[in-house]
């Protein structure tokens, strides 16, 4: 299925047989010439040549944008679904070929029409470049953005298409929209409030930013005034997704009655979110008059100027770094040290809750060191620096103690085997219950809601400028959530090893 | 020579486990059948053994490359047929054949010779150029038999290849494996019909509920076993017969627990083939009785199947 030797990946002949019709080319074809046509007409009537030319560049834009991004997503979802349904996944997961050449000719072997219309569109747009005020190199970067979220987009579409097991025991997609059915309208505009540079490149905006120069347009953050790093950032932003993705791909033809991810995958997950909008918060936020209305979740301006200025892209990308290099390399090593060793008549047993930390401490020591270093600038921009320190410190140590409680608990209890179950819980602890406490309680449910590690990192910065007054339940509370959780997690250790004794 | 061999291998779905502690070996060039009730874990192991299944722990040596961490190139030498074979419906035949054989690496001046012949082969060269959703479910499987031979392959493992086919493609089939056995591929082939096995496979593993009951040789089976050979008579008149051979068996020492009756047939398993069920029928027939008919034939596999304890055969 090398996706480079098209006439021998079955899904691009397969496809070739669906799609490549003449009927259904002639068909698309005619569709992108009359949404031109009318584009045409609509502005030509009351314009000059210029704007006419704009418009159409920008409908050339939106064209490849459609095509890439909705419809070859869509493509790409399809084939994989059928892969798994008709069970020909079966014959890859038997080829001796290697998992790369699989997963990328599945990948590009099911969307290579709308790759072909893809690249068609962009040597349009390259005509464009004599008639309207826009470069070559701003249309290349473009294309190199649009590729990138291309690729993402149909990876994605594809591992979640492939991962519904045909026995139908779990079905990761439903999951996903029951989840962001759930907790969607929340989470997302909190999270899209406080890291709209994040979200605008996972979701692939970013190719807008090299051919806008709409000031007002709402995913611009800082780094839209950098042209080059955009690329930077953004496959900064997806790679590591998309590695997520690959990797469960990976398993899928490896390891088939597997989950399709693994425990540390999903942490990684986690974690890496994390990091990416808590580090795209840091380094994007700099409009700050025209969201004066979200006051409690951002900073103000006074500690960009005193600390970073002209440093901030570096600490962004210092930042995102970190995080990434955390997910990547440290926390799956907390969960392939503390894969079970024992075994009984009994079946499998885990080792004992305390001897499996040395290496899931050690990561867990990384990961607050890392952020306490990124975090020891802004604890000194307070008044009282050493009890912002300490708070800072307290709030953050807080924070992965009580990720580490969860993860013992899911890890030693009934839901082990569920993650889609522990990522949602975490969510609903973290995020969801506290905010309904507040609501309910007719508090500030603002206030509540930073408790959560998502929230609290944007509170604790903003409540150590003299804005907000330190409030010591923000750090204080997480420890005894954690506690909660601990507690539970060591009931769980005591009856694992009540079922090892050979009583 | 070991061209498979398979150590505690362990295959669980979820909390049940199909497959427990399973070690057996195959040689080269040989066909094994594997036999086994509803349920045994035949389709899990064989699936297990093509990279299908993951098995919970166990070590599978196929042509000395280990599947979990030499998996390419444990996998390059094998073929995989399973009952019902997925196929990519939109391919011409001939299609199909090209991108799974370049999946194996066959250079295409090689790949396009090797089509020709194996189409041959299975008789579908006059439907080279048809799309694979106008086939047959026959032509299908005869399909899928080329696609695992083209890419001449050391190992075969075909689970319950002849499901579903009429008898002439059955033997089409069996003649097919039989030709590449000799070239010194090594088959292992699960099937429901163990008579149709008998007279094809050299030796046979059996399991049930997920445990290996035996494997080796089926003359070495027949002799552990203890039921070499069967002699089975039945008489024109029962009630004249039956007193006189009743009193032959006493004499050459057979017991009652040999002896079974299926209607009005007499069956009498001998534990070995040393010329004890052909004195039995001569010195029937010399005592004048009148025998409607008699044979005298080795054990097959369903016999010996039976007889290691399986419930019921699938």
């Amino acid at each position: 299925m090398n996706f480079l030797n098209l006439k021998n990946n079955a899904l691009f002949l397969s496809c070739w047989y669906e799609r490549a019709r003449p009927v259904q080319i002639f068909c698309f074809g005619t569709l992108i010439l009359s949404i031109f046509f009318l584009s045409y007409m609509v502005v030509s009537s009351n314009a000059g040549p210029k704007v006419v030319a704009k418009t159409l560049f920008g409908v050339t834009v939106g064209l490849q944008i459609v095509v890439l991004l909705v419809q070859g997503t869509l493509f790409a979802g399809h084939m994989g679904s059928r892969e798994r349904t008709s069970a020909t996944l079966d014959f890859h997961r038997n080829s001796p070929e290697s998992v790369a050449a699989k997963v990328f000719g599945l990948i590009f072997g099911s969307a290579w029409f709308e790759w072909a219309v893809f690249f068609f569109l962009f040597v349009v747009e390259l005509f464009f470049v004599f008639s309207i005020d826009i470069t070559v190199s701003q249309i290349l970067l473009m294309n190199v953005s649009l590729i990138l979220s291309g690729a993402f987009f149909h990876t994605v579409a594809a591992t979640i298409a492939l991962s519904s097991s045909t026995r139908k025991r779990r079905n990761p997609f439903g999951l996903i929209l029951l989840f962001i059915f759930l907790g969607g309208p929340f989470i997302f505009y909190h999270l899209f409030t406080i890291s709209s540079p994040f979200f605008s490149h996972l979701l692939g905006f970013t190719a807008i930013g090299y051919v806008t120069s709409d000031k007002a347009f709402y995913f611009s953050g800082h780094f839209y005034t950098m042209k080059a790093p955009l690329i930077v950032m953004q496959a900064a932003t997806q790679i590591p997704l998309f590695w997520l993705m690959i990797n469960g791909m990976r398993r899928i033809f490896r390891m088939p009655n597997s989950p399709v991810w693994s425990k540390s995958d999903l942490l990684c997950f986690c974690t890496f979110l994390f990091f990416m909008v808590a580090g795209f918060f840091v380094a994007g936020v700099q409009d700050f008059d025209a969201l004066t209305e979200h006051r409690g979740y951002y900073y103000y301006p006074r500690s960009f100027d005193a600390f970073y200025g002209q440093e901030l892209f570096t600490y962004g990308v210092l930042y995102v770094g970190a995080g990434i290099g955390m997910a990547l390399f440290c926390i799956p090593d907390y969960f392939k040290r503390s894969k079970y060793i024992l075994h009984t008549k009994k079946g499998l047993v885990r080792k004992s809750i305390f001897d499996d930390g040395a290496t899931g401490f050690f990561a867990i020591l990384v990961y607050m060191i890392i952020g306490g270093v990124f975090l020891i600038p802004y604890v000194l921009v307070g008044k009282g620096m050493v009890q912002n320190a300490l708070v800072g410190i307290l709030l953050l140590s807080s924070y992965v103690f009580a990720f580490a409680g969860f993860l013992e608990f899911f890890r030693l209890g009934p839901f082990r085997k569920n993650k889609i179950f522990l990522f949602t819980t975490m969510v609903l602890w973290w995020g969801i219950f506290p905010w309904m406490i507040g609501l309910m309680s007719g508090q500030d449910d603002n206030a509540l809601t930073f408790l959560s590690p998502f929230f609290g990192l944007a509170y604790f910065v903003a409540s150590i400028t003299d804005e907000v007054s330190v409030n010591m339940s923000a750090p204080i509370l997480p420890f005894f959530i954690c506690g909660l959780i601990w507690a539970l997690a060591y009931q769980q250790h005591l009856l694992v090893k009540a079922k090892a004794s050979p009583d | 020579m070991n061209v498979v061999e398979v150590t505690q291998l362990r295959v669980d779905y979820d909390d049940v486990t199909a497959v427990n502690d399973v070690s057996f070996h195959l040689e080269k060039g040989k066909i094994y059948g594997f036999v086994g009730p509803n349920g045994a874990g035949k389709t899990s192991t064989i699936k297990a053994l093509a990279g299908i299944l993951e098995p919970k722990r166990g070590t599978i040596l196929l042509n000395g490359f280990n599947l979990e961490t030499q998996r390419e190139k444990a996998l390059a030498h094998i073929g995989y047929m399973p009952d019902f074979s997925p196929v990519y419906e939109n391919l011409k035949v001939w299609e199909y054949l090209d991108v799974f054989a370049a999946a194996y690496g066959l250079k295409a001046g090689d790949r396009s010779v090797s089509i020709e012949k194996w189409l041959q082969k299975v008789d579908l060269t006059i439907k080279r150029d048809t799309l694979i959703k106008g086939l047959s479910r026959g032509m299908r499987q005869r399909l899928v038999l080329a696609k695992i031979l083209e890419t001449d392959p050391k190992i075969l493992f075909l689970d319950e290849p002849a499901s579903g086919l009429d008898p002439i493609a059955r033997k089409q089939i069996r003649d097919l494996l039989k030709e590449v056995s000799t070239n010194g591929v090594t088959i292992l082939i699960s099937s429901h019909i163990l008579s149709e096995l008998s007279d094809f496979v050299d030796s046979v593993i059996i399991l049930e509920k997920g445990n290996l009951i035996m494997a080796g040789g089926i003359e070495d089976i027949r002799k552990q076993t203890g039921g070499a050979q069967k002699l089975m008579v039945r008489f024109t008149k029962e009630e004249e017969g039956l007193p006189v051979f009743e009193k032959i068996l006493s004499s050459e020492g057979v017991s009652q627990e040999q002896i079974s009756q299926d209607k009005s047939k007499y069956i009498v398993h001998l534990q070995s083939d040393d010329g004890t069920a052909f004195r039995l029928l001569n010195k029937l027939i010399t005592s004048n009785v009148l025998l409607e008919e008699c044979s005298v034939k080795k054990e097959d596999i369903e016999d010996i199947f039976l007889k290691v304890g399986a419930k019921e055969v699938s």
